[in-house]
């Protein structure tokens, strides 16, 4: 979304400058949900669709997530959590070998939360690479194999959970980032 | 491009916006029509409405378009599409849903009256397409403001003042300078001046085929040679045109540069 000052990017081995293919192979999700309100949430699924041309199964997850009754209901209409359900629907409803999810738990029941972390579990077991954003520290815990922290565009700490806490000497995840935090901001 | 076209058209000839202006345009039809009995007095007190609120109603729908639509516009940016494509898109459907508004509003009241068996068929066409061409154009500046500016209030504020300066603020220093030089020859000038403003150029083109130009007195004689020939049509044709395409050249230009 950011056009790099220098420097290339590649995905899957391909330079992306100046190309827009390359977005076929990542499933994203965005932060906020928010969706043109006056399109009913199946005609927003066959757009999306529709744009990628893709191969893509929406049905298992309308089910997962329970959306079928709000299939009609237009997208203004809807609550935060029910937003955020159609936001994952459309991220995981293609099989792309990258995802990058931002924020996925933002407004989500817990029975939701579950399913979601079933689901990327699912994909992970996939081969899939996903790259996931959060500042909830215990999903960040339960779900990642490798963290990285950032402040302010700076890497501070690379590497495993179980190496944070060695490195900081403090028992608990969430306390091993806010020493972090501490020792930085002081 | 088209694809994106269609969604946001069908989004927003939904939204209740779309249903008012409709509603505005055609009870003003009706109203018009049955206090006056006349086509074409009639198409000249909609000409002095369109020309004002046609922009006004272009540029906020546009800015007001994009900065609602700025986070599922972060999802399409996600998809295999071109940047270029997915603005395009959007502005054509904003401006495609506005105008739609505009020609039923005003066709539907005008057909009922008998509008095919009378002589005023031509003006009021005229009408519609000067009315949709100001449409195109005012949408794509607003896109242009909107795309130039991340700050919300900054964005409406150029718009409002854009519109301000075309629809009031350059008549009022166009006739201030032909009071100053009015001892000059100045018809090559006011011609020039008319061109440079689309909403001049519209009124003006409209009222020089109602035929009213002896209203304009001296100036409007030099507007009836120029504009009412087919050359001159055509140039007005050309300006319109150009002011549609160099705002949407610039939409194009800035959606590869700009950062989400």
């Amino acid at each position: 979304m950011v056009i790099p000052n220098k420097g290339s990017i590649t995905v899957l081995g391909k330079n992306i400058n100046k190309n827009s293919e390359y977005r076929r192979h990542i499933d994203y999700l965005p932060q906020i949900a928010n969706f043109p309100s006056n399109l009913k949430v199946k005609e927003l699924i066959t757009m999306i669709k529709d744009l990628r041309g893709s191969p893509s199964a929406s049905e298992h997850l309308i089910e997962l997530f329970k959306l079928e009754p709000f299939l009609d209901k237009k997208l203004g209409t809807l609550y935060g959590g029910t937003k955020q359900k159609v936001n994952i629907l459309l991220t995981f409803m293609f099989d792309s070998p990258l995802i990058i999810l931002d924020e996925p738990t933002s407004g989500l029941d817990p029975i939701s939360l579950i399913r979601l972390k079933d689901l990327i579990q699912v994909q992970k077991n996939k081969g899939k690479t996903i790259l996931i954003t959060s500042h909830i520290m215990s999903f960040v815990e339960e779900i990642s194999d490798e963290i990285v922290f950032l402040l302010e565009g700076e890497i501070y700490f690379k590497g495993t959970v179980s190496a944070l806490k060695t490195k900081t000497k403090q028992p608990n995840f969430e306390r091993a980032i806010a020493s972090i935090l501490i020792e930085n901001h002081a | 491009m088209l694809k994106i076209l269609k969604y946001s058209f069908f989004d927003l000839i939904r939204s209740r916006w779309s249903y008012v202006y409709f509603a505005f345009y055609l009870l003003l039809g009706i109203v018009l029509l049955f206090l006056n009995n006349d086509l074409s007095k009639a198409v000249i007190t909609l000409m002095n409405v369109i020309i004002v609120l046609v922009p006004l109603i272009g540029t906020i729908f546009g800015v007001m378009y994009y900065y609602n639509s700025r986070e599922f516009t972060e999802l399409l940016l996600a998809q295999p599409l071109k940047r270029s494509s997915i603005f395009l898109g959007q502005y054509l459907g904003v401006a495609l849903s506005l105008s739609l508004s505009l020609i039923l509003g005003l066709g539907i009241p005008f057909v009922f009256y008998g509008l095919f068996k009378s002589t005023a068929i031509w003006d009021f066409s005229l009408l519609l397409i000067t009315g949709t061409c100001l449409t195109l154009i005012f949408t794509a500046l607003a896109f242009n403001i909107a795309l130039s500016n991340e700050n919300k209030i900054k964005g409406f504020g150029y718009a409002i003042l854009l519109w301000l300066f075309l629809a009031i603020v350059y008549d009022g220093l166009f006739l201030m300078t032909l009071i100053l030089f009015e001892d000059y020859p100045l018809d090559k000038l006011s011609l020039f001046g008319t061109m440079l403003n689309p909403i001049d150029l519209s009124r003006t083109l409209i009222l020089l085929k109602l035929d009213i130009s002896a209203l304009l007195g001296y100036t409007g004689a030099v507007f009836k040679q120029f504009f009412g020939t087919i050359f001159g049509l055509i140039v007005s044709f050309v300006m319109l045109i150009i002011w549609i395409a160099l705002p949407v050249l610039r939409i194009v230009y800035k959606s590869n540069k700009k950062d989400f």
